[in-house]
């Protein structure tokens, strides 16, 4: 047995081997017991003695060589594995990750328009829930024997009126006006998130309790027309920066004059639709500048300053922009509504 | 409201096509709300708003539409000339309190004939959704509607005595108004009565008694002013409402009273026949008119628009107003009978506005940049809700409100919740002084509709009543029910490991270290839940829903795990600045110690005592395992603790950890006793 063609075709069947498997079954055949470099060493005791120094070596070297060519391709192959069982990840698994919570839309909702106002300056001011016939109502140029208090039906609590009248939740935002200028003197530009409570029974639009985000800007210049820039803004920003918009007269006790804020149906772009009992507009916010009264109330000279105010209902704003129909679903909590948002 | 297209144009000439009209009502703060076609005509529905009683007729509106459109108005119907009284007849008013009325007007009509009304008439009431009755009922309706002072009207002959009397009722009198049901009055509701008896409520309804029917030949015709509060409360008190009532109670001048009562008289003359034998009324203190000056730079300061003091004249003249120019720049405005809203100069400015339209106002943005300070409420409230989202936790919004059964059990009976006076249902009985019971309800509600990993949170006030002061503050609250959130396995293997108390009490350490508030401490009540302690302070609880709070919510083999702790005073003891502390960057050395100690042995102190032993080589301390069952003595508990000896300035050899992890042992032993295994 020559040992030239062993080397040529040794290389060869180890370049062909793919596997460790194959590799394993070519060492047995090279290495076994009763492999390729068996038989060679086996035929040196029937070779002339002067050959069998020189053979011997070329044996050792031979095998010398295949044990290298072995561990060489071992690893080669061994690398090739690890690369493949790397990229053998079932993809169609689903993935896996920390769970993360959700804030109620609601507060998405109350953070958008926050921060929409805190870009144009506004301080964020949190208000008290349970407040007084005096911030409620009189405070805002609301008498108390007079038909626009129907509007604000009111949650009374049961204990003793105090020097503001009757205790109450406050059946609006508006009573922070009160507080935040009472106890800041203009320049001054607030809005204040927060929960209200009227006493309406509960179906898919009234809830007895709501939010609403109250603002105001009080300062020696302010007009109606930075109102309607103001609230332009805000609009825009949250409805988007096509929509139209419409300052419509109203009524309201604490601001005159009063505005009621439309902007073009989202759903529908103003063609009419159900969302908008096919008037093509949705009425987003009330508003106004606010009443010489409430200033009096509150200590600021209104012939010094002026101001406007503004109101929303949160509820009303997450379900136009996330076409929900049923207000309840707000208060149930159900983690499949919750986890949508 | 309802008005008609051609009843409007009764008072004003209108080019206007319906929509067009309604389109310019709605944007002169006149809302319509709705317009339907009918028999030829067409009818609007307006939405009045409270401060515009005027606006509650047609000639309102009319006004309206003439000031918008720029047109006059058409002659009034009332005839200027006032019917002539014949056959003198005594018959007085007397009014109990002038507050309560300031003017009664009372026309007696002899010799009528009680019948339909003309078609024209019928049709018209028909159109705004008025049934019509008889030509004398028809007459009161058709004025109140058209000028807005409500009128009414009684069979003279069923009236006792020669005088009509306005007084408040007597403790259990009682009437039966016009619809059949018998009221019982009492003496905050004001009724007109005869020589005998109340025959109608003040301003709300008539009484059937003395109401006009098919055979009566005689009618006392009433018009007045009556306190618009009195009007109100006699109808909330009695759970009445009438159109008359709706317009009484939002005032009606008296300019008003006067030409109805006089235009319904002649429409009876006229369309019912007969004599007007009386025509008495109450006297009229006349105040003459609101005069309020205006200054074109008011105006401008308000609106953002600068109008001429033509401008500004024109439109209060064509809304009524009489206008006379005074210094430069200003104007005497008097204010018309029927505008009792309008007192001073910032309502003219809002008609102004109203009649150049919102639209020709500009936007325009404030220049300065106000931002203020905010609370550290405001501030953080939003930083504690992301700590908890990144937590796992899904923020929940629950009702503030509660019933006092879903108090049972999770708020302590001695502390007595604020109550609502008011309540409309049982579930808005009290104020919540515990956000526990809502979101535990809230977990239930959850796993009846087979939700899983329901782990939620809320921050919102709880109210409190303490040493007679209401006190409102934010909690926050999270309940845990099903899975824990961790990092899952690729094996999954940690999915069924439910949430417990200590994935309560890791929320609450990982809330409480980044706010800077080390220095908590979780006491073990006797009941098995915890109270958090910071300073000595009471900052919350943590505790384990019993069975009884459990059944009570019908949840079966599960647990829920709440906790709540006072936001007002987290906020409060939070570490406001940070500092860097420098870390060990150098090799260390990890020792693990395993020690049998008894069960109420707490691990923190464990912890805290290898560190203090250790004289500042042990950087950190983890408990790598704990036991406690069959397989060790009942009473004791087994843990390892992996203690990492690590130094700043140097690396550290054995030979140096050697002898400090002895002297660690050894306190372990003489501090708790501990066999070191």
């Amino acid at each position: 047995m020559d040992i030239e063609p062993i080397k040529q075709t040794l290389d060869s069947e180890i370049a062909a081997v793919g596997s460790l498997q194959a590799l394993e079954e070519l060492k047995v055949k090279y290495l076994g017991r009763k492999g390729v470099l068996a038989q060679l060493t086996g035929q040196i005791p029937t070779l002339p003695p002067d050959q069998r120094g020189q053979f011997g070596k070329q044996a050792n070297e031979l095998k010398n060589k295949i044990l290298t060519l072995f561990a060489e391709k071992q690893q080669a192959l061994a690398g090739q594995a690890v690369a493949q069982r790397r990229t053998s990840v079932d993809f169609s698994m689903p993935g896996i990750a920390q769970d993360l919570g959700f804030a109620h839309p609601v507060t998405q909702v109350i953070d958008e328009i926050c921060g929409m106002f805190r870009r144009m300056g506004f301080q964020v001011v949190d208000g008290n829930e349970i407040e007084t016939e005096f911030a409620n109502f009189t405070g805002l140029n609301i008498p108390l024997e007079h038909p626009s208090r129907e509007a604000f039906d009111t949650f009374y609590l049961d204990c003793p009126a105090g020097a503001e009248g009757k205790y109450l939740l406050r059946s609006q935002t508006s009573t922070v006006q009160i507080r935040a200028m009472s106890a800041q003197k203009p320049p001054i530009a607030v809005v204040a998130p927060g929960r209200v409570y009227r006493p309406d029974a509960v179906d898919a639009s009234h809830s007895f309790m709501f939010h609403q985000i109250e603002g105001f800007m009080v300062d020696t210049d302010i007009t109606f027309s930075d109102l309607k820039g103001v609230l332009e803004f805000f609009a825009k920003g949250i409805f988007g920066q096509d929509i139209a918009m419409r300052f419509r007269p109203h009524f309201f006790p604490f601001t005159e004059p009063s505005a009621e804020v439309d902007i073009s149906c989202i759903i529908c772009k103003g063609k009419g639709c159900s969302v908008c009992g096919r008037k093509g507009w949705l009425e987003v916010l009330g508003s106004g500048m606010i009443h010489p009264n409430v200033f009096r109330t509150v200590g600021y000279d209104p012939k010094k300053y002026t101001g406007f105010a503004f109101g929303m209902g949160v509820e009303r704003i997450a379900m136009l922009k996330y076409g929900i129909h049923d207000i309840r679903l707000f208060s149930e909590n159900d983690l499949r509504f919750l986890r949508q948002f | 409201m309802k008005v008609t297209y051609e009843w409007l144009k009764d008072f004003v000439d209108i080019k206007l096509p319906a929509d067009e009209l309604a389109e310019e009502l709605t944007m002169a703060g006149l809302e319509v709300k709705g317009i339907e076609s009918r028999a030829g005509d067409t009818v609007f529905e307006i939405e009045i708003t409270s401060n515009r009683p005027d606006w509650l007729s047609v000639i309102g509106v009319a006004r309206e539409v003439a000031a918008i459109t720029g047109k006059k108005l058409k002659k009034s119907p009332v005839a200027s000339q006032r019917s002539p009284v014949k056959k003198g007849e005594r018959y007085s008013v007397e009014i109990e309190d002038k507050k309560d009325c300031p003017l009664y007007t009372a026309k007696i009509i002899r010799g009528v004939t009680v019948k339909a009304s003309p078609e024209w008439l019928r049709k018209r009431l028909e159109s705004i959704g008025c049934r019509p009755v008889n030509n004398i009922v028809d007459i009161t309706n058709y004025v109140m509607f058209e000028l807005g002072e409500p009128l009414h009207a009684f069979d003279r002959d069923r009236l006792d005595g020669d005088s009509i009397i306005i007084r408040r009722a007597k403790p259990q009198e009682k009437l039966v108004s016009i619809d059949g049901i018998e009221r019982g009055l009492s003496p905050e509701i004001m009724v007109i009565a005869d020589a005998g008896k109340a025959v109608a409520i003040a301003g709300v309804m008539g009484g059937k008694g003395a109401e006009v029917h098919e055979a009566t030949t005689s009618v006392m015709l009433e018009a007045a002013q009556f306190n618009p509060v009195l009007v109100r409360r006699s109808r909330q008190k009695l759970g009445m409402q009438s159109e008359a009532s709706y317009r009484l109670e939002r005032g009606v001048d008296i300019q008003t009273v006067q030409q109805s009562s006089e235009r319904a008289a002649q429409m009876i003359l006229e369309l019912a026949g007969g004599t007007k034998v009386c025509a008495a009324s109450s006297a009229v203190s006349r105040r003459s008119p609101a005069a309020i000056t205006i200054a074109c730079a008011s105006v401008t300061r308000h609106l953002g628009i600068t109008l001429s003091r033509d401008t500004i004249a024109g439109i209060l003249a064509r809304l009524g107003f009489t206008v006379s120019r005074l210094r430069k720049d200003c104007l005497c405005v008097t204010v018309p009978a029927w505008r009792q809203d309008v007192k001073a100069e910032i309502d003219l400015i809002e008609e102004v506005a109203r009649i150049r339209g919102y639209d020709a106002i500009p936007t325009t943005l404030p220049a300065a940049i106000y931002r203020a300070a905010e609370d550290r409420i405001t501030e953080h409230i939003p930083v504690l809700k992301n700590m908890l989202m990144g937590l796992g936790l899904t923020e929940a919004v629950t009702y503030s409100l509660i019933d006092r059964k879903g108090l049972e059990g999770f708020w302590p009976d001695a502390e007595a919740p604020i109550a609502v006076a008011n309540p409309l249902s049982q579930e808005q009985e009290l104020l919540r002084p515990t956000l526990i019971p809502s979101l535990a309800r809230c977990v239930a509600y959850n796993l009846r509709q087979k939700q899983e990993r329901i782990n939620i949170f809320e921050i919102a006030k709880t109210y409190r009543k303490t040493g007679g002061k209401i006190r409102e503050e934010y909690a926050v609250g999270f309940a845990l029910c099903g899975h824990k959130t961790v990092w899952l396995e690729p094996d999954f293997r940690h999915a069924s490991d439910e949430a417990g108390l200590l994935h309560a009490k890791g929320i609450i350490d990982t809330v409480l270290a980044r706010l800077g508030i080390a220095r908590r401490l979780y006491r073990a009540q006797t009941d098995g839940n915890l109270i958090v302690e910071v300073d000595g302070r009471n900052v919350g609880r943590v505790l384990r829903l019993t069975g009884a709070q459990l059944a009570s919510l019908d949840v079966k083999n599960r647990e829920i795990f709440c906790a709540e702790l006072s936001a007002a005073m987290l906020l409060e003891l939070m570490g406001t600045a940070k500092t860097f502390v420098p870390f060990a960057r150098l090799p260390g050395i990890t020792r693990d110690i395993s020690l049998v100690v008894k069960d109420d042995v707490s691990i923190e102190d464990v912890q805290a005592a290898i560190v203090k032993a250790a004289a500042g080589l042990v950087q950190e301390t983890k408990v790598t395992d704990f036991y406690a069952g069959q397989h060790i003595e009942y009473g004791f508990k087994n843990l390892t603790i992996s203690c990492f000896y690590c130094c700043a300035d140097h690396t550290l050899i054995e030979d140096e950890v050697s002898p400090v992890h002895a002297k660690v042992i050894d306190a372990l032993k003489t501090e708790f006793s501990a066999h070191i295994r």
